[in-house]
């Protein structure tokens, strides 16, 4: 069973010149644990089909099924059934709270809905793996009718441990304007994962940081997607991709390529055609790849490197 | 012709626009006596980590920063004079910050780009023949000359900005980020007009193709180094604000450690590079993708046996490629955090509820007072609170100042007694017994200002909305949007150092497109368009960015029903400010009959 299966999604805007469709038809399958890259040109959908996954943004059209069982976005039963956070490209925005321990700690989404007897139940929404593997898609969000200051105590103890996991223990009493834009883009992530996102997307979250700041970032949502986290990387750099299982490309609100990175990068679009279908779709491949191509008939045919590191591994010390 | 920076230093400091990033380090230096020179008719690079102060050079050097210490000449000439820039070095630069298709205003494309021109007094023929080849350099069509910029599309929307900055034909073009969230084919097309701009500079200078000397050149802060670095005639490295040194792109080629050093990410090329040395390969030069495969294939070391299909198959496999940066790792080196530290970080120790209770008493307490003795004790009191909670006093008063003067004004003007004589004369007096009933009033008015000015100090932005959730609770059984009201006013609080920085830096860049020399931060009416429409959009664009934030967090809609608030108990801490809250009104009440 798929965790999230979509299938012919719509999203249409409503502009002063008319409609403005910003996806037209996407299809697109994750499963658990699973790393998929979404690139594409300015302005194709991909940041569009990564708020439908979040649930964040209405569709005119297509069907979504979560665990096999359709459901629509922007409804409760969405935000019950699938846990998704999404974490953006500004790092300036996101943060609600003054000091670092206090925006991890806001969690309005698992904090304090009401029972209707009026006790004080409230929904944490822990995903126990028993229900996912049931096929209960409803209900993979247990209600817990714990005591406040215990349900406090859990926020905060996940919390501590996500700063702990993004490298911001030491800087939790801190102001959260005087940390660094690596830190602030580090916090946004800390803060989605105390939810214990099923998936998390990532929408060019890396845009606005350093290399070595943008390294810090991938090493922890690596560390993620180990732990089972479905991962949607939406990227503008293609050296990013070799850190994916599958290569989602968008092209005017359409996804006109699914598959995994070698393929994308080594395999051409038919065998009639010549080029591989990331310079057929006209992206630019990373240097290691370019690289490889040059060396053209010395590497067999099976022999796909996609970082400097692999290609190193040809060589013969 | 050069751009000449001698001793440059800038601190950190709120009332200027500096990038976010750097604006939290109010203390230290920003830059740090750098000293150095742009050469003309050469693409330069400023690179360093985030914070190293690439944003802030940028500013100094295009006249929108001014330097506390040290000087800035453009082709000989100073472009500062006091805090001021001068006109002539103004229209010397091209500036084009970060995010330019957030600068767009004009009601069509062509007015954007003609917006540029202005400061340039050209006739009407150059003026268009400009707008056209702008145009055409940036890759927008013609056809879309008359529509309004807003309805562009992203990439058109940036390459218009850049369009309308070259227009100019300013001798230098002074970029911040320019590659940000560009696709591959947008990076590509801007390569080709510092090709294309570079080609025309240097026919520019006196004519003489066999001698040219270009009139200025091309300076770019940049973190995202790769697309552009073999393109650079020469790199500025910045660290913590201190200029590391100016090297050449065959330097950075020869000794990536150049950029570990300055804590920037090596390209993959470098990186390539590097590890072919280490295994005897030599290469030199600035080699491209063909070269270094060449050079592999002539080391003749290229293993059919190390190209097993199997280890190259796997999805994912185990990529050692962060490791070889060899700084910045992130994983188990991190400092965790351990039970007790969980339990004693668990929010601040007086609840909210008791601090919102303590200053109810004393903003009560102070409206109850009727003489000015009462207003003098209560003034002593929130002296006490103030150096009680570390509050500086100072930045209260900064800000309250502009309040303070219209205050001192109108108590002046209700003391002021005019009166006209028989004779068409005017007399003027102050009549103190008057002013001292609106002096009162206004004392009341400042001290109430002051407790105000403390519950933002003492309160965060979420303990402030929680305090307020919690006393106002039983109000949601009334149908009183408790959480909505709460929410919102934090919000608002959110907005408002967002807003700030928003301000300064659209002022900058207006200042800077119309080439009037203004002192940071003003605004002179003429550019008033040109900074308040990108700043209205700017302010929306920042509140849909931070709706969906919220969003993502799982704050969707509120509860209209049933919705309790969750009480705690209070603590022992919260339970004596609530009682000397009490206490305190009390003292105050009983002055009224001293």
């Amino acid at each position: 069973m798929r965790l999230l299966e979509m299938d012919d999604i719509w999203v249409v805007f409503d502009t002063p010149n008319g409609h403005a469709e910003s996806l037209r038809g996407a299809a697109l399958k994750l499963d658990k644990g699973e790393w998929v890259a979404v690139i594409g040109h300015n302005g194709s959908g991909k940041s569009t089909l990564g708020r439908v996954i979040a649930g964040l943004c209405d569709i005119s059209k297509g069907q979504i099924l979560i665990n096999g069982l359709p459901c629509t976005p922007k409804t409760k039963a969405y935000e019950t059934s699938l846990c998704v956070r999404i974490v953006f490209q500004s790092p300036d925005t996101q943060a609600v709270g003054d000091t670092v321990m206090e925006d991890v700690a806001f969690q309005p989404g698992l904090l304090a809905t009401p029972g209707e007897d009026g006790a004080h139940a409230r929904a944490a929404a822990t995903v126990t793996p028993t229900a996912t593997t049931t096929g209960a898609a409803t209900v993979t969000a247990t209600v817990t009718d714990a005591p406040t200051d215990a349900l406090d105590n859990e926020i905060m103890e996940r919390a501590a441990k996500a700063l702990s996991l993004m490298g911001l223990w030491e800087v939790r009493g801190q102001p959260v304007e005087t940390l660094s834009g690596g830190q602030k883009q580090r916090l946004a992530i800390a803060s989605a994962i105390v939810a214990k996102p099923d998936i998390l997307v990532l929408d060019e979250v890396t845009t606005m940081l350093d290399d070595s700041h943008r390294e810090q970032v991938w090493d922890t949502v690596r560390q993620l997607n180990r732990d089972g986290v479905c991962i949607v990387w939406i990227t503008q750099n293609l050296d990013e991709l070799w850190l994916a299982d599958a290569v989602v490309v968008m092209d005017e609100g359409k996804v006109a390529y699914q598959g995994d990175p070698r393929s994308f990068f080594y395999s051409p679009p038919s065998d009639s055609e010549s080029g591989s279908i990331c310079e057929r779709m006209g992206f630019v491949p990373p240097f290691a790849v370019a690289v490889a191509k040059e060396l053209g008939d010395a590497l067999a045919p099976t022999c796909r490197p996609l970082t400097v590191a692999q290609l190193m591994e040809v060589i013969h010390p | 012709m050069t751009i000449v920076v001698t001793g440059l230093s800038i601190r950190g400091s709120r009332s200027t626009w500096l990038p976010s990033n750097e604006a939290g380090a109010s203390s230290r230096h920003l830059l740090d006596d750098v000293t150095g020179t742009f050469a003309s008719g050469a693409l330069t690079l400023v690179i360093g980590a985030s914070g190293a102060g690439k944003s802030t050079l940028l500013r100094a050097v295009a006249g929108l920063l001014p330097p506390e210490a040290g000087t800035v000449h453009v082709d000989g000439q100073p472009v500062y004079r006091g805090r001021k820039p001068t006109r002539e070095a103004l229209l010397q630069m091209s500036y084009v910050a970060q995010f330019p298709e957030e600068q767009l205003f004009a009601g069509t494309v062509k007015g954007e780009v003609r917006y540029s021109l202005r400061p340039y007094r050209l006739d009407a023929s150059e003026e268009s023949r400009r707008i056209e080849a702008a145009l055409k350099a940036g890759g927008i069509p013609l056809a879309l000359s008359q529509a309004s910029p807003l309805t562009l599309s992203g990439g058109q929307k940036r390459r218009l900005a850049t369009a309308s900055s070259i227009a100019p034909n300013a001798p230098w073009l002074i970029m911040d980020e320019p590659t940000a969230g560009l696709d591959a084919a947008a990076i590509h097309r801007l390569l080709s007009l510092f090709a294309g701009w570079k080609a025309s500079e240097q026919m520019a200078g006196d004519g003489d193709l066999n001698n040219p000397t270009p009139r200025g050149g091309i300076v770019i802060a940049t973190h995202h180094i790769g697309p552009l670095l073999r393109y650079a005639d020469s790199i500025w490295m910045l660290k913590n604000g201190r200029l590391e040194g100016i090297h050449s792109v065959s330097d950075v080629f020869a000794n990536p450690d150049l950029l570990v050093e300055l804590g920037v990410g090596v390209p993959e090329e470098l990186r390539l590079m590097e590890e072919l040395r280490k295994q005897g390969i030599a290469v030199s030069g600035i080699p491209n993708a063909k070269e270094l495969a060449t050079a592999m294939l002539a080391s003749g070391r290229i293993s059919p046996v190390n190209q097993q299909a199997s280890r190259f198959m796997p999805a994912k496999s185990p990529n050692p490629s962060t490791a070889q940066v060899g700084h910045t790792i992130v994983g188990s080196s991190f400092p965790v955090a351990t039970p007790e530290e969980t339990q004693a970080s668990s929010g601040s120790v007086v609840d909210p509820r008791a601090k919102w209770w303590f200053f109810a008493c004393l903003t009560v307490g102070l409206f109850v007072q009727n003489s000015w003795l009462g207003l003098g004790v209560f003034a002593l009191l929130l002296v006490l609170v103030i150096r009680f909670v570390h509050f500086r006093i100072q930045s209260l008063v900064r800000t309250l100042s502009p309040i303070l003067w219209l205050m001192g004004f109108s108590v002046l003007l209700s003391g002021l007694t005019v009166t006209f004589q028989p004779s068409h004369a005017l007399s003027v007096s102050v009549d103190w017994l008057h002013a001292e009933t609106t002096l009162r009033g206004v004392c009341e008015f400042a001290l109430a200002i002051g407790v105000g000015g403390l519950i933002p100090a003492t309160m965060t932005r979420l303990e402030m909305k929680k305090g307020l959730e919690l006393s106002l609770g039983r109000l949601s059984r009334i149908g009183v949007p408790v959480e909505a009201v709460s929410l919102s006013l934090t919000l608002i609080l959110r907005f408002l150092p967002l807003l700030r920085q928003e301000v300064s830096r659209f002022s900058a860049i207006a200042s800077s497109r119309a080439k009037v020399p203004t002192k940071p931060g003003r605004l002179r009416p003429s550019s008033l368009p040109s900074a308040v429409i990108p700043l209205v959009l700017s302010m929306l664009r920042l509140g849909e960015d931070f709706a969906s934030a919220l969003e993502a967090r799982g704050l969707r809609n509120f509860r209209s029903r049933g919705r309790k608030p969750i009480s705690s108990r209070l603590n022992r801490q919260s339970v004596s400010v609530i009682l000397s809250g009490g206490l305190l009104f009390l003292g105050l009440f009983s002055l009224r009959f001293l």
